[in-house]
């Protein structure tokens, strides 16, 4: 499980985030909206280790990892996945090498077998050798999907990732991300506005506004 | 987001956009005024100089062996290319650890960035006097202990002050690589990898294009200067090529003799044009975001320190020793200095009225990202490469060939011929960063005659534009190298003077001069650095 408890984030002045308060259990699917502007990448990035929080706790496993003012457990020790809006993949590496990253502590066999693995999940397996410019967008946003998967995080951050895809694209990879979710039984924290997505996902909704997190029926 | 406007975001080069229709101008009057102005900057003393050199050549086809290095010319261009691969290799790794240590350091010790990167404006041989200061000082105090040091002469000291030249140009350079990696790169890797993983899979590759665009700028900067050299007693090409030119005055030597190493550094500047013109646009000092979730730790920061403790060593020494040397300098000599003072602002001012021409007409050009403006951005490195000794010779030849300007002007528009590419790349790359479709609402939306350019081109484009004059004053009232071939008689600009007191003593003259020569950069810096910042915040 990762929770936080009092969660505040200010940013010149302005308060972004105003003691939130939010606990995803292993295996829970939590649909988090709100308007552009309400926080809710900044309450994703705080949940990662990202982002220092002013005020309140997170927690993984129940272990304290990070207080105010200061990271405790660094992000890539919090068994997390992240989909960015933006693909984020690395120019420099080919497909394969951006899956491939995230699987150093496996034996080098078994990481490129997990790399094909994934690729083939995520319907990407003939752009292993290609280099990130390469790709459309819904490819990247498959590569990025296929990279935050690969290690079988225990929890899964994806921050909306169709919005900037046209409507027939996200269609087809909404499908995806729910098949994909759906396998491996991960908790999945998704940040969106679009209510269809939010529908696909399912699970519990949390809407976040002026900072502050509001239960959704 | 269509695949082309992501390469554009995650790529580290400077990607000139086909839509630059941003000159106030129709496009084949702005391409035939920026063709003239760099004929008559630029191409005149180049074509003086291989002028000069075919003739040469045509009455003695032997001379043409000048340009074969061998013997002599061969061991000073081996020595030249290992004194300046060596500085361009040190000051890579002391600017990149240095820049790493800054970017990891908390925000209340953000100042230090400025600090560390200033002495980016101080000319190599003032720092030359600092260390020749320090290094004798270190002798005496060893002396008394019992411990006999070498002189601070040779090889090694001149490679220690050139590192100290230009390792804060590469911090500087690191720190611009930095603010140019998308910060959402850094952050994905930290999800999956150690900050240390970070830095070896993602931050160093993708600040690497940048990183070596720097490396090869320090190389080719070291390979065309001779001050260091000289006042260390170093023999290099760069001195050999002025020696050749006082010694017979037969300047198709010093051009044929030139020739390798010109083709080095063209060789050396091509492929990193792009990086530097981004580089050069870019603001040193600019927070890069990335540097919010990143943390250096245990090895990282060890070595990040070193670097950063010597750069603090230099601006230390630096400081402290010109302020000592001063106590002991006389007014008058100040006094009299301030003629030759008024000569270096009026020859800088000439050079930047020059560069504002060529910057105005070829900036756009280059930026157009076509096939001509390819080949304009290949003119401007000519220049670049050329050392400041041939950049002299070609400057005191250009007024046989073209006279007139060139005749009266000659120390301005030499500092425009070697500093005005810089502007043109500077404006060039900040109009390439325009964005083509808030210029295009420009036009539209165009009520009266010049609003265009009065409210858009002007406030978006200004201020890199008056940085990049500054940079350009800033490099001429510093410039040499190349103002001792083409001096006129009674027009002794400071440098020249200091440079020339080097030579014959006169210590604590020296530096009251250099502090003189010191303030007056500093005064230009601190606008050129605002502007510099607030232009690229528009952007």
């Amino acid at each position: 499980m990762i929770a936080c408890a009092g969660i505040g984030v200010s940013a010149g002045g302005r308060s972004i985030l105003s003691d939130v308060t939010l606990a995803l259990a292993d295996g829970q699917r939590v649909v988090l909206m709100g308007p552009s502007g309400a926080g809710k990448t900044t309450l994703l990035r705080v949940l990662a280790g990202l982002m220092v929080p002013e005020r309140g706790t997170v927690t993984v496993g129940g272990r304290l990892a990070s207080v105010p003012g200061k990271v405790l457990v660094p992000p890539s020790q919090r068994g997390i996945g992240f989909v960015f809006q933006s693909a984020a993949l690395w120019p420099h590496m080919t497909v394969a090498q951006n899956v491939l990253y995230g699987l150093a502590d496996l034996p080098k066999r078994e990481a490129q077998d997990r790399v094909r693995q994934v690729l083939a999940a995520c319907r990407v397996q003939g752009l292993a050798e290609r280099l990130p410019q390469q790709l459309s967008g819904g490819e990247q946003q498959r590569v990025a999907l296929a990279r935050a998967i690969a290690p079988r995080p225990r929890h899964l951050f994806m921050d909306e990732p169709l919005t900037s895809l046209d409507s027939d694209l996200k269609g087809e990879l909404l499908d995806l991300i729910t098949r994909v979710i759906a396998v491996d039984a991960t908790a999945v924290l998704y940040v969106t506005h679009e209510e269809d997505e939010a529908r696909a996902v399912g699970g519990t909704r949390l809407h976040l506004s002026g900072g502050r997190l509001v239960p959704q029926a | 987001m269509p695949s082309s406007m992501r390469c554009r975001r995650h790529s580290l080069t400077w990607q000139p956009s086909s839509e630059a229709e941003l000159p106030p101008v129709s496009g084949r009057t702005w391409r035939i005024c920026g063709v003239l102005a760099l004929a008559a900057v630029l191409g005149v003393p180049m074509a003086a100089l291989a002028r000069d050199a075919w003739a040469a050549v045509r009455m003695n086809p032997e001379t043409l062996r000048l340009a074969i290095p061998a013997g002599r010319s061969l061991m000073l261009l081996l020595r030249s290319c290992a004194l300046s691969a060596a500085t361009a290799l040190l000051c890579l790794a002391i600017g990149t650890a240095g820049a790493l240590f800054l970017l990891a350091a908390p925000a209340r010790l953000r100042w230090l960035r400025m600090v560390i990167i200033l002495p980016v404006i101080i000319p190599p041989y003032l720092h030359a006097v600092a260390w020749m200061r320090i290094g004798e000082g270190l002798r005496v105090l060893l002396r008394g202990g019992g411990l006999a040091l070498p002189p601070f002469q040779g090889f090694w000291a001149a490679l220690w002050v050139q590192v100290m030249v230009y390792a804060p140009l590469m911090a500087g350079v690191a720190l611009a690589a930095w603010s140019m990696v998308d910060p959402l790169l850094v952050d994905a890797g930290l999800v999956h990898g150690s900050p240390q993983r970070v830095l070896r899979r993602i931050l160093l590759p993708l600040m690497w294009p940048v990183l070596t665009a720097g490396t090869l700028l320090v190389f080719v900067l070291c390979m065309g200067d001779l001050s260091v050299p000289s006042l260390f007693s170093v023999n290099t090409y760069a001195l050999e090529l002025y020696a050749r030119f006082s010694a017979s005055g037969r300047t198709a030597d010093v051009t044929l003799l030139a020739v390798p190493v010109v083709l080095l550094c063209l060789a050396a500047l091509a492929p990193a044009m792009r990086s530097i013109a981004t580089v050069l646009s870019t603001p040193s000092a600019r927070d890069g975001a990335a540097s919010s979730a990143w943390r250096a730790t245990g090895v990282v920061r060890a070595g990040a320190l070193c670097g950063t403790a010597v750069l603090a060593v230099d601006v230390a020494g630096l400081c402290g020793s010109l302020l000592a040397g001063a106590q002991g300098a006389t007014w008058a000599a100040v006094h009299d200095a301030l003629p030759q003072a008024l000569v270096s602002l009026r020859t800088a001012g000439g050079a930047c009225l020059v560069s504002l021409v060529l910057a105005l007409t070829a900036g756009p050009l280059v930026a157009a990202g076509n096939r001509s403006g390819r080949w304009m951005a290949a003119f401007l490195l000519v220049p670049l490469a050329l050392p400041g000794p041939l950049a002299g010779t070609g400057a005191s030849l250009a007024g046989t060939l073209a006279g007139g300007l060139w005749k009266a002007a000659a120390p301005a528009l030499l500092l425009a011929f070697r500093f005005g590419p810089f502007a043109c790349l500077m404006t060039g790359a900040r109009l390439a960063r325009l964005d083509s479709a808030a210029a295009e609402a420009g036009r539209l939306f165009e009520r009266r005659r010049g609003d265009y350019v009065r409210c858009i081109w002007l406030p978006t484009l200004g201020p890199v534009l008056v940085a990049a004059l500054l940079l350009v004053a800033i490099l001429g009232i510093g410039e040499v190298s190349g103002t001792l071939l083409v001096m006129q008689p009674g027009q002794q600009p400071l440098a020249l003077a200091i440079y020339n007191y080097l030579h014959y003593g006169g210590s604590g003259t020296v530096s009251a001069l250099c502090l003189l020569l010191l303030a007056g950069l500093l005064a230009l810096m601190a606008p050129a650095l605002f502007l510099w910042n607030k232009g690229w915040r528009r952007a």
